[in-house]
């Protein structure tokens, strides 16, 4: 049990996806210009990964060595299309604004590399909690950057205007440019809390021992 | 030998499982997209003109007629004979107010597809809405806001509609600007003409 | 002259890392020396010419005549895949020299959202043959483009003092927001 609440909180701190691992950063950057965009693009590409994940689990005694990448990316692209044609038919707009990143989730590198590097190996309530972990680690993340430069961009967050009259927004956040800055800041920013704690955890035990 | 065989035995009943799946899904989906799709036309339709509650569907034959113009060089996709369709605007008390007609132009990015809308009575543009685009987000895409597109109102098809001097092309992006306006000067005057030509009986 | 403009407008306008955000795990994961990037920009250069040659046979011989689109994406993957393994095996025999440069970089192509990124879009936006294989070179040249720029920069700034929270990818990011700053100027030019 206790295993299990350690893989879990694996994906959402100490081997975090996008802040640590640095995998899938395509969409991270590309559709966080709004909280929503980010969350919905990270919905979707949980709801891949948790259910690739615990297929390939299933599947690992059946699935031969040889043929195991061309068979993983097969069942990925299988639940890829289906979230895309059922975003389509439920939520048209978010596919909008999603575009050419929903059928891109075939590619996200966090999909491909849990299924190599723990579902194909794991039973399969461990592949779910993994893949779980990941995920919400993930959407944590998309969600937070597409509220911070919704904030600073257009002074709204998922839709609500929360800043005060006088508020000019910062509109490069919006943009491209602004996807890379606003990430390479919350990655210092989160270098900066690790090594905070880090050190204190070491002090701590510096005075334990001593 | 054996192992070889079953690789391929795997990964063709996997391959087929997901393609089934997916014709299923394919299935389950399908209504409900083409109700959004139609749905979406029919807002932009009431959109273009204004005082429309409802619309009717004219299919107004090919428009051979379009492709002979020498002034424009591109083709239709689906050849010269797609029928071109007109959509008349209805009021609430069941008058026509005007008709509305899709065209496209090539962008910055690929195909720009804008729905023109034109009075009843002047036979002058009342409106247009943008339907799809890839052009460069927060430049090209522009051409989606209010104060480019109406421009075009209250325009007609007594000269082409020229760039730069009828309509303010948005800075940065004249490729964009450019396909807007080659979309609706390709086509105003013949839905114009298939309207009238349509409506006589 | 059309071609031309969707070239320029590829590797320039719409510049498929910068702009696009197509590429970014390759863009930040190799892009630390010049040489091992014009490798890497070449390898998959090469690979996007071919998958747009692949994706547009498939969708206008296959996909579209049976009604099939909606296996668009699983079968644009994997023809990726098997056309990466294709010249894989390809240069391993015929020109080692070759392979022995770029071979390494393969593997990773096929998991390069700008791969099939450049064929989902070729047909999102219509494209002819003749269009999709310049969308296709300028997209891996704008690719290539983009790591040997931010690879030079990474040189450079090897030796610099760099607060200790910015290094590694941090700065890296950093530095990728101001050349896609420099790229957004090439907006204003068509």
């Amino acid at each position: 049990m206790n295993r299990m609440i350690k893989d879990f909180l694996r994906g959402l701190w100490d081997e975090h996806p996008t802040f640590r691992i640095m995998i899938g950063m395509c969409p991270t950057l590309a559709v966080t210009t709004t909280a929503l965009n980010g969350l919905g693009m990270a919905a979707a590409t949980t709801f891949v990964l948790i259910c690739s994940s615990v297929l390939i689990s299933m599947l690992k005694r059946v699935i031969p060595a040889g043929v195991r990448i061309p068979a993983y990316i097969v069942v990925i692209a299988t639940f890829v299309t289906t979230v895309d044609y059922f975003m389509l038919a439920k939520s048209p707009e978010l596919h909008q604004a999603l575009g050419v990143f929903i059928p891109l989730i075939v590619v996200n590198c966090i999909i491909l590399g849990r299924a190599e590097a723990y579902a194909s190996k794991m039973p399969v309530h461990f592949a779910a909690i993994d893949a779980l972990g990941m995920g919400l680690g993930f959407t944590w993340a998309l969600t937070l950057i597409g509220a911070i430069r919704e904030l600073l961009g257009s002074g709204t967050v998922f839709g609500f205007a929360v800043m005060p009259d006088g508020f000019a927004p910062i509109k490069i956040l919006t943009s491209p440019p602004g996807a890379f800055i606003t990430l390479g800041v919350l990655l210092a920013l989160m270098n900066v809390v690790s090594d905070r704690i880090a050190q204190k955890t070491k002090a701590r035990q510096e005075k334990a021992a001593s | 030998m054996k192992e070889s065989v079953r690789m391929i035995v795997v990964l063709t009943v996997i391959a087929m499982v997901s393609g089934f799946w997916l014709a299923q899904v394919y299935h389950w989906t399908y209504d409900e997209i083409q109700r959004n799709k139609a749905q979406a036309l029919a807002g932009s339709i009431l959109e273009v003109l204004p005082g429309a509650v409802d619309f009717r569907v004219i299919e107004a034959g090919p428009v051979g007629s379009l492709a002979d113009d020498p002034s424009s060089s591109q083709t239709r996709p689906g050849g010269d004979s797609e029928p071109l369709m007109l959509y008349q605007g209805i009021d609430d008390s069941g008058a026509p107010v005007g008709f509305a007609f899709v065209s496209e132009g090539v962008g910055y990015g690929g195909i720009v597809k804008i729905m023109v809308g034109v009075d009843q009575a002047s036979g002058l543009i009342s409106g247009l809405a943008v339907l799809e685009h890839s052009e460069t987000p927060n430049l090209g895409s522009r051409i989606e806001e209010e104060s480019f597109r109406k421009q075009f109102v209250g325009k007609g098809t007594a000269d082409p509609i020229a760039l730069g001097q009828d309509i303010d092309k948005i800075s940065g992006a004249t490729v964009s600007s450019r396909a807007v306006v080659e979309a609706v000067n390709r086509d105003l005057a013949g839905a114009l003409e298939a309207y009238k030509e349509a409506t006589k009986q | 002259m059309e071609y031309l403009l969707l070239f320029v407008a590829t590797v320039l306008v719409n510049n498929f890392v910068l702009v696009q955000f197509l590429g970014i795990c390759p863009f930040l994961g190799v892009s630390k020396q010049v040489s091992t990037s014009v490798g890497m920009g070449i390898a998959t250069t090469f690979v996007m010419v071919m998958a747009a040659l692949a994706s547009w046979l498939i969708q206008h011989f296959i996909l579209i005549p049976l009604g099939l689109q909606y296996l668009q994406t699983l079968s644009f993957i994997l023809v990726i895949a098997a056309l990466v393994q294709l010249v894989e095996m390809f240069l391993h025999k015929s020109i080692p020299g070759l392979y022995r440069a770029m071979g390494i970089f393969l593997p990773l192509i096929t998991t390069n959202c700008a791969v099939l990124g450049l064929a989902l879009n070729a047909m999102l936006r219509n494209y002819n043959l003749g269009e999709s294989l310049v969308y296709g070179f300028g997209a891996g040249v704008g690719f290539t483009l983009a790591l040997i720029l931010i690879a030079g920069i990474r040189e450079e700034i090897q030796f610099a003092d760099i607060p200790k929270p910015l290094k590694g990818q941090a700065i890296a990011l950093i530095i990728a927001g101001l050349l896609s700053l420099a790229f957004s100027g090439f907006a204003g030019m068509i």
